[in-house]
């Protein structure tokens, strides 16, 4: 998501998407431009530089990486925007990719809108957590990061008839031996994600369904062991210092209440 | 609209000229413009009138060395010497006619006894109507004029996709403005092409064009007109990143001297602030484009 200059501001900062009409019709056209300016922006070239877990965010950086991400994913098997760069060679100058235009509420705007039905919900839910978790499977199989979600959340799905595609692929994780504490990293974000946008009881009951449906229960777990459980001590200080800590839809709680639909799921209890 | 590549078309027919010489004297010199370069109308004796358009103008040849050191080594410009002028403009005019942009046609045929053959060039007189004038004609329908301009931004990003597909700035409308537009028998002709950007990223000079034009428009048809026709050109330039280079040139350059430069011109020169002027301009079209970015609407 872009973070919109005001006004008058001469500063370009946030990717910008538009519709292009061409002769084989409606198009993406996404201009790749820098999350931040100033300080903040050179601070964060360090520390990644420093960190070097995951590409940089420079608009070059993340304007490869999505294009080899969207054809990694894609040749995976994933739901993925088509890049239509080379079919359009004329609207690709710069720092600009060509994408499929795919018309659709957002994932995360349909679950916390509350206007689906209890049959619906549960259809949606399980029809991702499956894609999910192959995807998942995938990733450790191949021991392959790329396939690992960087920005995981809802908000980054497109619900399209037929279709649930993921979008913003401009971050990946370098390669590691094991990639599964990305992926218990990336089903945090998503639940985190869930957890901000409805309450308490819907969440329970979300991922009670997410829980069932996915594939690899053993992956669930390891992200509460990882983040809820874990006796390390980066995280006991992470719980201990973050505001939202106790509250129901915070990072905590919400993982609270994947550990809870993990037991229930066990015990075969609706 | 397609992205497709311009495919190169024949030039436009026009009047055939066989190979004749006339005389200086013969010829009636009402120049038909400023100080820079003498225009001079002229029927021939097949009875086609032509304009014979003399680079050596009333200028000093001191001014004319100190706008080509400015050019050279200042702004990245082609030279502004009158021979150097003559030979970019005859290439210019090649160049679109190659890939089927109507420009001023030329008579190399026609030769004038008593000027240096490299100064001078006769070229079609054209009748038109000059854009200046027809977006201000109140007699023609508004949406007459905006069918008309919707038509132009159609063709004007054709032009624009062949300069950065070819890397080419002799695509680029250096002194690009609605002075330098006529439309004649329905289509669009392109005049004044004596100098080219030498430097620079071919976007940029893309954006740099566009904040010209849109200057020109706000300058001569005021506000109404400059809002109407700045809102049909976001609309309707197929290629929205390339309309972002309006910012990128004005804001943006990817040479960071130019920037500074650039940054310091708009802050020191209050003209530069001002509603019409090209960085108000450029800032103008970014607003009018971030508000078309699905990023915006979607936060929203």
């Amino acid at each position: 998501m872009s973070r919109d200059t005001a006004p008058g501001d001469v500063r370009l900062v946030g990717n910008r998407i538009w519709l292009a009409r061409t002769a084989d019709g409606t198009v993406i056209q996404k201009l790749y431009a820098p999350h931040d300016h100033g300080p903040r922006y050179w601070a964060r070239l360090l520390l990644e530089r420093l960190g070097a877990r995951k590409t940089p965010t420079t608009v070059r950086a993340r304007w490869r990486t999505e294009r080899e991400l969207l054809r990694v994913w894609r040749a995976a098997g994933c739901d993925v925007p088509q890049d239509l760069s080379e079919r359009h060679p004329a609207l690709v100058h710069g720092p600009v990719t060509i994408l499929e235009r795919v018309e659709g509420p957002l994932l995360g705007h349909v679950l916390g809108s509350g206007r689906l039905s209890e049959q619906e919900r549960v259809d949606l839910l399980t029809r991702f957590a499956a894609a999910w978790g192959r995807r998942h499977r995938l990733a450790i199989e191949q021991r392959d990061a790329r396939l690992v979600q960087e920005h995981g959340t809802f908000l980054h799905v497109i619900m399209a008839p037929g279709r649930l595609v993921t979008i913003d692929l401009e971050q990946a994780y370098h390669p590691r031996r094991d990639v599964r504490p990305l992926v218990t990293r990336e089903i945090v974000a998503y639940v985190r994600s869930l957890a901000k946008r409805v309450d308490e009881a819907r969440l329970a009951a979300d991922l009670r369904i997410l829980v069932a449906a996915y594939p690899d229960r053993s992956l669930l777990e390891a992200a509460v062991r990882e983040y809820v459980d874990s006796p390390r001590l980066v995280w006991r200080l992470d719980r201990r210092l973050r505001r939202d800590r106790g509250r129901a839809l915070g990072k905590y709680g919400a993982l609270a209440l994947l550990r809870a639909a993990l037991l229930a799921v066990a015990e075969h209890v609706p | 609209m397609s992205d497709a590549s311009p495919a190169a078309c024949p030039p436009p027919p026009r009047p055939e000229v066989a190979p004749v010489t006339v005389r200086l004297e013969d010829i009636d010199r009402d120049n038909m413009a400023g100080a820079g370069n003498y225009l001079w109308k002229h029927r021939l004796p097949c009875g086609t009138d032509v304009v014979v358009k003399v680079y050596y103008g009333s200028r000093s040849p001191l001014l004319y060395l100190k706008k080509s050191f400015g050019n050279v080594f200042l702004t990245g410009r082609s030279s502004h010497m009158p021979k150097r002028r003559c030979a970019m403009e005859v290439d210019c005019v090649r160049t679109w006619e190659r890939h089927g942009f109507r420009c001023f046609g030329l008579y190399p045929q026609v030769t004038v006894e008593g000027l240096p053959r490299d100064g001078y060039m006769a070229y079609e007189y054209v009748p038109g109507r000059h854009f200046r004038e027809l977006f201000k004609d109140r007699k023609i329908p508004l949406e007459e004029r905006m069918a008309i301009w919707r038509r132009f931004v159609g063709e004007w990003h054709r032009r624009h996709a062949a300069a950065v597909a070819e890397d080419d700035p002799r695509l680029i409308h250096e002194n690009g403005d609605v002075k330098h537009v006529m439309l004649w028998q329905g289509e669009f002709v392109y005049f004044d092409f004596e100098m080219i950007y030498t430097a620079g990223d071919i976007r940029t000079l893309v954006g740099r064009e566009i904040c010209a034009y849109m200057r020109s428009v706000g300058r001569f048809f005021g506000d109404e007109l400059y809002e109407r026709m700045t809102t049909e050109l976001v609309e309707h330039y197929p290629d929205p990143a390339l309309l972002m280079s309006t910012w990128t040139w004005a804001f943006h350059d990817p040479r960071p001297f130019t920037r500074l430069v650039r940054r310091l011109d708009y802050a020191l020169k209050p003209k530069n602030r001002k509603k019409h002027s090209k960085y108000e301009v450029a800032l103008d079209i970014k607003r009018r484009l971030d508000e078309r970015s699905l990023t915006r609407a979607r936060t929203a």
